[in-house]
C-alpha cells in the first residue's frame, strides 16, 4: 500500500513512527476504514498488525500508555462482531434503495432538500 | 485521466438514467480518457451488458462491509474509492463532462454546498457508537463539497478521507435518516479532511452559479424525479439522448437497442 498515514496532521511513512505520532482518532479511522492492517503489513508493521488483530487495542499494538481503544478483532471478516444489527439489514433490504450513483436524486444541492433542478441539460 | 463510475445495490433500470449513464461514460472517454465502472457483483453483471466502459470491475463487497445500505446508500462510492489509486476522477453516472479538463494538484469537486442545518446538522445530531470521536481538530464551519464530480490527485489524502468516511458509516447507530448521515460521510467529511490537512480545493462551478447557463457540464440531479413523475418529459429527454449517441458515438448505437429491451 503505497501511501502515508496522516497522524496529528503529519505524514507518517513507517510503522515505527506511529508511536511518536500516536493519534487514536485518525488511527481508529484507518482501522475501521479498512486500511490500517493492510498498511502496517506493507510498512514494517507486521508485529503491530498482529497485536492489533489479536487484541483490538491500538494502545497495546503500538506500545502506548493510556485509555485502551478496543475493537473487536478482524473487523472485515467478522462484521457481525462489530455491528450485529447492521449485518441483518444488509441484503434483506437491498432492493428498496437507490444504487449508489443516484446521489442527486435526494437533491442535497445548494442546501435544498427536495426539488433540486439539474443543470446543463440543454447541452444534450 | 482515469475516471470511475460506481454502482452498488440493485441497479436502477430506468431508461433516462441508463441513457445519461451511457453519455457520461462515452463523453468522458471522448474528451478525457479511460473510465472504469466499479460495482458490486449484481451491478457488474448488469452494466457489463452495455459495453461502454473500458472495464467493469466488481470490487465493492456485496455486504458493504456491514454498512447500513438504507442510511448509506452511496457507501459503495467510498468503498470503491478506497480500492482505486489516485489520481482519479469519480463521476456520478448522471454527470457529464463536455470538454477536456485540465487537472492538476488540487482536489476538485463539482461545487460547494451551503451549510443548511436541515441537510448538514451540527454533529451533535448524529447518534454514534460510544467509541466514535468527532475529530476535535476539524473546523466544522467549512462548507461541504458536492461530489457529483470529484478529482482526487493524492493517494495519501484519498486514503485519509475515505477511511474516515467509512469509519463514520460503520460507527453510526441504525436509524431512518437517509440523507444527513450520508451527506456527512461523503460531502462534509471531504471538506473537513481537506481543510484539516491543508489540501488545496477547487470546484468546477461556483455554488451560487450552478444553475446559470453554461456548456461544460450536465448534471441530471433532481430532474430524475421530474422524469419519473412526467412520462412525456422522460420520452423527450430519452429521444435527445438517443440522437446524441447516434450523432457523437455511432459505433455505440447498439447500446440504444440494449436499453430499449431492458
Amino acid at each position: 500500500m503505497k501511501c502515508c498515514l496522516w497522524l496529528n496532521g503529519e505524514r507518517v511513512w513507517n510503522a515505527r513512527d506511529i508511536k511518536n505520532n500516536f493519534d487514536p482518532t485518525s488511527l481508529r479511522g484507518y482501522y475501521l476504514g479498512g486500511s490500517l492492517l493492510v498498511w502496517l503489513k506493507a510498512n514494517d508493521g507486521e508485529e503491530e498488525a498482529k497485536k492489533l488483530e489479536e487484541t483490538g487495542s491500538l494502545e497495546y499494538a503500538f506500545g502506548v500508555a493510556g485509555n485502551e481503544t478496543l475493537f473487536a478483532p478482524t473487523v472485515f471478516t467478522n462484521v457481525d462482531k462489530i455491528c450485529p444489527t447492521l449485518t441483518e439489514s444488509v441484503g434483506a433490504k437491498r432492493d428498496s434503495f437507490p444504487s449508489s450513483g443516484s446521489f442527486g436524486s435526494f437533491g442535497s444541492g445548494s442546501g435544498s432538500s427536495s426539488g433540486s433542478l439539474g443543470y446543463g441539460l440543454h447541452i444534450i | 485521466m482515469k475516471a470511475i463510475h460506481v454502482s452498488s445495490l440493485t441497479p436502477r433500470k430506468e431508461k433516462f438514467d441508463l441513457y445519461n449513464t451511457v453519455l457520461s461514460a462515452l463523453t468522458w472517454r471522448k474528451y478525457n480518457g479511460e473510465i472504469v465502472h466499479i460495482c458490486d457483483s449484481e451491478s457488474a453483471q448488469f452494466y457489463s451488458k452495455l459495453g461502454v466502459w473500458d472495464a467493469v470491475k466488481p470490487l465493492i463487497p456485496d455486504d458493504l462491509e456491514g454498512i447500513n445500505p438504507q442510511m448509506f446508500w452511496a457507501a459503495g462510492k467510498l468503498l470503491a474509492l478506497r480500492e482505486v489509486s489516485s489520481p482519479v476522477v469519480m463521476l456520478d453516472k448522471d454527470f457529464i463532462v463536455w470538454k477536456k479538463l485540465d487537472l492538476g494538484s488540487s482536489i476538485i469537486a463539482a461545487h460547494r454546498e451551503d451549510l443548511h442545518s436541515d441537510i448538514y446538522p451540527d454533529v451533535s445530531y448524529f447518534q454514534m457508537k460510544p467509541e466514535y470521536t468527532f475529530n476535535p481538530a476539524f473546523d466544522y464551519s467549512v462548507l461541504p463539497l458536492n461530489t457529483a464530480f470529484l478529482y482526487l490527485p493524492d493517494e495519501d489524502f484519498k486514503q485519509f478521507y475515505v477511511n474516515m468516511a467509512i469509519e463514520f458509516m460503520k460507527s453510526a447507530h441504525d436509524c431512518n435518516d437517509n440523507i444527513k448521515y450520508m451527506v456527512y460521510a461523503e460531502q462534509r467529511l471531504l471538506a473537513l479532511c481537506a481543510d484539516y490537512l491543508k489540501q488545496p480545493v477547487e470546484t468546477l462551478l461556483e455554488k451560487d452559479k450552478i444553475f446559470e447557463l453554461q456548456d461544460d457540464y450536465t448534471h441530471l440531479w433532481g430532474e430524475k424525479q421530474k422524469m419519473r413523475e412526467n412520462p412525456e418529459y422522460e420520452r423527450e429527454f430519452n429521444a435527445r439522448c438517443k440522437a446524441r449517441i447516434r450523432r457523437d458515438f455511432p459505433e455505440f448505437e447498439q447500446v440504444i437497442d440494449l436499453i430499449e429491451r431492458i
